[in-house]
């Protein structure tokens, strides 16, 4: 390892390492895109399905393949649950698939951040007829705009299934509902159950009597009346008897099955689940006081990603997988409940007709993104007011301040008012310039547009600067041409001189351009930035360039004027790491170099280490000081702005409106928690370790191993398993209580009050818990010499005083980073234990810190303030950390 | 005081094929210091366990004071006991070591701290009390150990193997601590060891243990002079006695490649038997008239200064028999010569020939 030679190669290979790891060449891939033949004309689309209806979507693609040789479609099946993750991920970048089929509820989401292809321009008025209206509604974002972002596949609503046998008619009201579960129910059976805590599936209800969850432009709108109608209802009912006191979704269909549930709420995805021989019903949920019980309607839609390299090519499968044509054998061959009206012509399967009548019935679920924010709190608000019996009125407010608030906080983009301000400048500055055009010319850039919407309201017509450098992206002249013919493109301009106005251009754009303005075609995408701004007149449309260093905002004057305007780099895209990264290695080759003839006799050791100590920094210190950094800043989804201690502050002075519970009291919860369980962890874990190690006992070894498993289990099914022994109907410990003659927990809500979901959360994590404790009971037991209990007997120390005055004392040398680390582990590991087993009920009570951050980070998307609450929890673990390490150096080292 | 009486005391450990002590019978009487003595596995330990109350007793009677205690519960049987590792309650100071089973018997503080005053004073512990065992050294915390014993003024102290965790030189000087220890005290002593020299400088009387059976019970130098049978004259002394095989014939006996008369009565003896000679009954000079020579081919000079070992074969031709010789410091012998030790025919020893003969 020391010739000089062998030492020249390490080095060399070291550097090579660094450079490796730190300069990597970010925009390789981007150029191995753009090498793609363009006669391959490829074009590849996810999707979820599975079984017969992935079999069907994987046919209908083949024929597309078959009818077509100069485009090629490649399918790509990705799990539902992370679809939508890596999905978001991949467009984050610029990449991931040109087509793929999801649901529509992420459409405003996903809209807003740019990555979706909006389709208006593409789209005729007959592709549009073809399917049902509520469909289309479904993928226009905003609501009641022009922008529409994908074309429908199918519609899947939930209805009211039933039994034929028990029920020979449907109800048409909700009064005869109740008139026909009525006597259908008692014994453990019911005439009606629906998932009533869970608000997608309560949605019909609100919809009944005249409510909803969001307004028509997308803002959040629990606390009505009608809201509260709706769930007085459902409260009634639950109280009557006539709903089950703790429901989940496949509950329903698995009571249903049994024979004990005569009437369900449920959708098309469990036609295959119904048991063979009860004779399935179909219809829509009935009229309430404002008619209809409307349930959320999601549309499962094929979309386009902006970032499709061929989008001719990829707006031609669209229309080829969407057609009637192939909706039709979707129909047929996999019972797809499809969006084409034309395809259900002649289908006479009752039972998806059944569903399609209620599709046909029902309200698109917003897709607006403050939706993601009404989830959690109005399932909440469901719980507390049906299962609670808490005042209505006052809990769908409570409700609605946490949607606005945590939707305000997530969404809101921040820093708009800084947008505006600087689109304003540069508002100024264009009119400056209009002046000296001279001056315009010369800036290396274009600053600023107008956009003017002609008379008609229908041809945006964009006036722009065109500057010498400058490459634009996706440019078509279609809108201003204003009409139907192919798109086509016109790419970056080459100084003024080349942008010249177009022939495409009609007569009346050239006219309504002032003069000193050159048109050089319209930029699509800016075209639907200009609809955007139309479509919400009351808040600027924001669009960012590919590589977020720049953003256009659209704003719709009172005139009737849309100003585009582009304002600087308001986001400086943090690549900061890649330079940390950089500097880093360079520092340690530096010092390397420097200290190499100290280093030398060691050489090979360092080498040893070097893999570790770079997979350390890596790993461990660059994502920990990325989260630092992040908690001083405002981050989410749509934004990201430094704001020094402002989410500190808002945490540490509990501010925030959209929580229901302040830090201190998450914080004081967590610590109770620890306490408590640490506790019984201890003490079973002691107690069992002492019966264990009695020389007496017979089948030692088969009950240590007994007692093991609880630890050997995976946490969280053996959370699931927990959660389901405390269902309030069903549950194992209910009917256990109930045998032994605590009739009041017949059907007694766990999970209703702080103390007993408390108590469930403890009762799966003490179980969880006690055998780590116990093995190192186990452990330091035998390690303590037996000749000191002999001195003890000796000495005349009785059973109590030996365990006192010997076992005790020698235990806490091992005991004590048990419980040190035991206290780590509740306090921060537990998650799936409150996740899964009382998710935080009733409403955050039972949350700990830990589950809180996730909460704002994956519930709320609000990645700042979960980091610094994060980095609050570090600190408050720093802090315990060392002084358990003061008290343990004082305890160390009682044996030699 | 306390007398201990062991009466046929049998110990059969569940699962053992045989008893690890059987019958074994013997009275301590008050004050007396009894040396238990024998090989490692004897079951020493055991016999003194079962006294101690750490061990059930399978068969026999046990008394102390006169009362039965085979039933009695460790704390109740008026024993302090010394362990072979000192059992030091390591998370205690020497202070609280010492006054625990004081505590334990609920002594008024004043009482424990004036004994444990003077048990410390008496060895030499005193500066150390505030320290806990670990910061001791191994003498010291022998003498932790006794301190826990005697500040309990128990009738009977048992101890087991209590200086074998100590070098050479420390046992030396603990021995005599513990010998002065005793005078003071005047305490009934069970003392569990597997070293002779201690057992014969300690012992009022030694109870020699072999394989769980009592071979001797006398004092340490009957138990020299006249041991029981060949195990215990071989266990004794060192270097242990030389044995030959012998032949009784004539009023004398054959053996060591010559001839020894036999005591007056053994005058008749005739057969088989083994003669032992203890080493330092050989010697160079001839001691007197009636002294037997005895030749000796030397392979092995030890000089241990004051004295030198001698070893080598004796010289009958058929270099079978070894033998050890304690000579003095300037011998004459050397290696591969032969040389002529002189035997006065009193101090030889006889035994029935066999595995482990009893003395003739
Ligand atoms: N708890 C026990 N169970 C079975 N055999 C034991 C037990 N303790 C000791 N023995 C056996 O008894 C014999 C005597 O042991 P011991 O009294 O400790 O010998 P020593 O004379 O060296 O003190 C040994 O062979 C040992 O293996
Ligand atoms: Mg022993």
């Amino acid at each position: 390892m020391t010739t000089p030679s062998l030492k020249r190669a390490c080095l060399a290979l070291l550097a090579a390492l660094f450079a490796a790891i730190g300069l990597p060449a970010p925009h390789a891939t981007a150029d191995a895109r753009d090498k793609a033949p363009d006669s391959a004309r490829k074009i590849l689309v996810w999707h979820s399905y599975t079984g017969e209806e992935q079999k069907v979507f994987e046919a209908i693609v083949e024929g597309f393949n078959q009818s077509r040789s100069d485009i090629r479609v490649d399918t790509l099946r990705i799990p539902y649950d992370v679809f939508a993750d890596k999905l978001t991920s991949a467009m984050g970048v610029d990449k991931g698939p040109d087509l793929f089929v999801f649901a529509h509820d992420r459409v405003g989401y996903w809209a807003d951040q740019g990555r979706l292809e909006p389709l208006q321009h593409q789209v005729t008025i007959e592709d549009i007829e073809r399917y049902t209206p509520a469909a289309i509604d479904a993928l226009t974002y905003p609501q009641g705009s022009r922008m529409l972002y994908g074309l429908p596949m199918a519609m899947k609503a939930v209805a009211l299934v039933y039994d034929k046998a028990k029920v020979p008619t449907p109800p048409k009201t909700l009064d005869e509902l109740i008139a026909i579960a009525r006597p259908l129910t008692g014994e453990g059976r019911y005439g009606f159950v629906s998932e009533w805590a869970s608000t997608f599936a309560s949605a019909s209800f609100l919809h009944a009597f005249g409510g909803g969850t969001l307004t028509a432009d997308g803002r959040p709108d629990l606390a009505n009346p009608k809201n509260a109608e709706a769930l007085s209802f459902l409260r009634q009912m639950l109280a009557g008897d006539l709903l089950p006191r703790e429901v989940n979704g496949a509950m329903v269909t698995a009571m249903f099955n049994d024979g004990r549930a005569s009437m369900i709420i449920t959708g098309p995805w469990d036609l295959g689940n119904f048991r063979k021989g009860i004779d399935v019903g179909v219809a829509p949920i009935p009229q309430g006081p404002a008619g209809w019980a409307k349930p959320y309607l999601s549309v499962e839609a094929l979309m386009m990603n902006a970032a499709a390299k061929d989008k001719a090519a990829a707006f031609e499968v669209m229309r080829y997988l969407t057609s009637d044509a192939s909706a039709r054998m979707r129909l047929e061959q996999a019972g797809q409940p499809v969006a084409n009206r034309a395809a259900w012509e002649g289908f006479t399967d009752e039972r998806l007709n059944g569903f399609r009548a209620q599709a046909e019935l029902s309200i698109p679920m917003p897709s607006a993104p403050a939706m993601r924010h009404v989830w959690t709190p109005m399932d909440a608000t469901l719980t507390k007011v049906i299962g609670q019996g808490v005042e209505v009125e006052s809990a769908l407010g409570e409700a609605q301040k946490r949607v606005v608030a945590n939707a305000d906080q997530a969404d809101r983009a921040d820093p708009l008012d800084v947008i505006i301000r600087g689109a304003e400048k540069a508002y100024e500055r264009l009119e400056e310039q209009r002046a000296h055009p001279e001056t315009l010319l010369a800036d290396s850039r274009w600053e600023a547009a107008v956009l003017t919407y002609l008379p008609s309201g229908k041809h945006p017509v964009l006036g722009r600067w065109c500057v010498d450098g400058e490459k634009v992206r996706g440019f078509s002249d279609r809108i201003a041409a204003g009409s139907a013919s192919t798109p086509g493109e016109v790419q970056s301009t080459k100084g003024a001189q080349a942008a010249k106005i177009p022939d495409t251009m009609p007569r009346a754009a050239k006219s309504d351009a002032s003069g000193d303005l050159t048109f050089c075609g319209v930029d699509k995408a800016i075209a639907d930035l200009a609809d955007l701004a139309v479509a919400s007149p009351d808040r600027p449309a924001v669009m960012w360039n590919a590589d977020r260093t720049e953003v256009t905002l659209a704003k719709m004057s009172d005139d009737g004027h849309v100003a585009l305007i582009r304002s600087g780099a308001p986001i400086e895209e943090d690549n900061t790491w890649i330079y940390v990264l950089a500097l880093f290695f360079a520092a340690i080759a530096a010092v390397t170099f420097a200290f190499r003839k100290k280093l030398a006799p060691h050489f090979g050791a360092y080498l040893y280490v070097a893999p570790a100590l770079i997979s350390v920094v890596i790993l461990t210190l660059l994502p920990f000081g990325y989260g630092i950094t992040l908690a001083f800043k405002d981050v989410t989804p749509t934004r990201e702005a430094f704001v020094g201690l402002k989410n500190f502050a808002d945490i540490l002075l509990a501010r925030g409106e959209g929580d229901p519970h302040s830090f201190y009291y998450t914080a004081g919860m967590t610590i109770l928690w620890t306490v408590v369980n640490v506790a019984l962890h201890v003490s079973i874990g002691l107690f069992l370790a002492l019966l264990l190690q009695d020389n007496n006992l017979k089948g030692k070894n088969i009950y240590r191993v007994l007692l093991i498993i609880p630890w050997a289990v995976p946490n969280y099914i053996t959370a699931l398993i927990w959660k389901a022994m405390f269902n309030a109907q069903y549950g194992f410990i209910n009917n256990v209580l109930t045998l032994l003659g605590f009739d009041s927990f017949a059907s007694f809500s766990w999970f209703n009050q702080t103390s007993t979901a408390f108590l469930a959360n403890l009762a799966t994590n003490v179980w969880l818990g006690f055998p780590f404790m116990m093995v190192t009971a186990l452990g330091a037991l035998q390690s303590i010499p037996r000749d000191l209990y002999e001195a003890a007997d000796v000495d005349g120390a009785g059973r109590w005083m030996k365990f006192r005055t010997v076992t005790l004392p020698l235990l806490k040398p091992a005991l004590f980073p048990a419980i040190i680390l035991g206290a780590i582990w509740t306090f921060n590991l537990s998650f799936n234990v409150i996740y899964l087993v009382s998710g935080g009920a009733p409403d955050g009570a039972t949350d700990i810190l830990v589950t809180q951050v996730y909460r704002y980070a994956f519930e709320q998307y609000r990645y700042g303030y979960a980091a610094a609450y994060a980095t609050l929890i570090f600190l408050i673990l720093v802090t315990y950390t060392v002084m358990t390490n003061r008290i343990t150096k004082a305890t160390e080292g009682a044996f030699e | 005081m306390a007398q201990v009486v062991l009466d046929k005391l049998v110990k059969h450990y569940d699962g053992a094929e045989k008893p690890t002590v059987t019958n074994v019978s013997l009275t301590v009487n008050d004050g007396e210091f009894l040396v238990l003595v024998g090989p490692s596995g004897c079951g020493k330990s055991t016999t003194l366990r079962m006294i101690a109350g750490l061990e059930d007793i399978t068969g026999g009677e046990l008394r102390i004071g006169g009362k039965r205690m085979n039933e009695v519960h460790p704390k109740d049987r008026d024993i302090a006991m010394v362990f072979q590792s000192y059992a030091l309650y390591p998370h205690m100071t020497i202070r609280e070591n010492m006054a625990f089973g004081l505590k334990m018997r609920k002594f008024p503080a004043d009482e424990i701290a004036s004994r444990v005053k003077e048990a410390a004073e008496m060895l030499d512990l005193s500066h150390l009390l505030d320290r806990k065992p670990k910061a001791l050294s191994g003498g010291q915390r022998q003498r932790v150990a006794m301190g826990r014993a005697i500040v309990r003024r128990a009738p009977v102290f048992l101890f087991d193997e209590p200086l074998s965790n100590l070098d050479a030189k420390l046992r030396v000087q603990m021995r005599a601590e513990i010998a002065k220890l005793h005078k003071k005290l005047g305490t009934t002593i069970i003392y569990v060891t597997h070293d002779q020299v201690e057992a014969m400088t300690l012992a009022d009387r030694i109870a020699v243990l072999h394989a769980g059976i009592l071979q001797q019970h006398a004092t340490p130098l009957e138990l020299y002079e006249t041991p029981a049978n060949r195990f215990v004259a071989s266990f004794i002394g060192s270097p242990g006695m030389n044995f030959c095989d012998g032949l009784g014939r004539n009023g004398s006996v054959e053996g060591f490649g010559t001839h020894f008369p036999l005591p007056e009565r053994l005058k008749n003896f005739e057969g088989k038997c083994v003669i032992g000679i203890r080493p330092e009954h050989l010697h160079e000079e001839k001691p007197g008239e009636g002294a037997v020579e005895v030749l000796l081919d030397v392979d092995l000079i030890e000089p241990l200064g004051a004295e030198t070992y001698l070893g080598g074969v004796i010289g009958d031709g058929t270099g079978k028999t070894r033998l050890m010789a304690r000579v003095g410091a300037h011998t004459a012998g050397r290696v591969d010569q032969r040389i002529s030790l002189w035997v006065n025919p009193a101090n030889i020893h006889l035994f029935a020939s066999g595995e482990n003969g009893a003395a003739l």
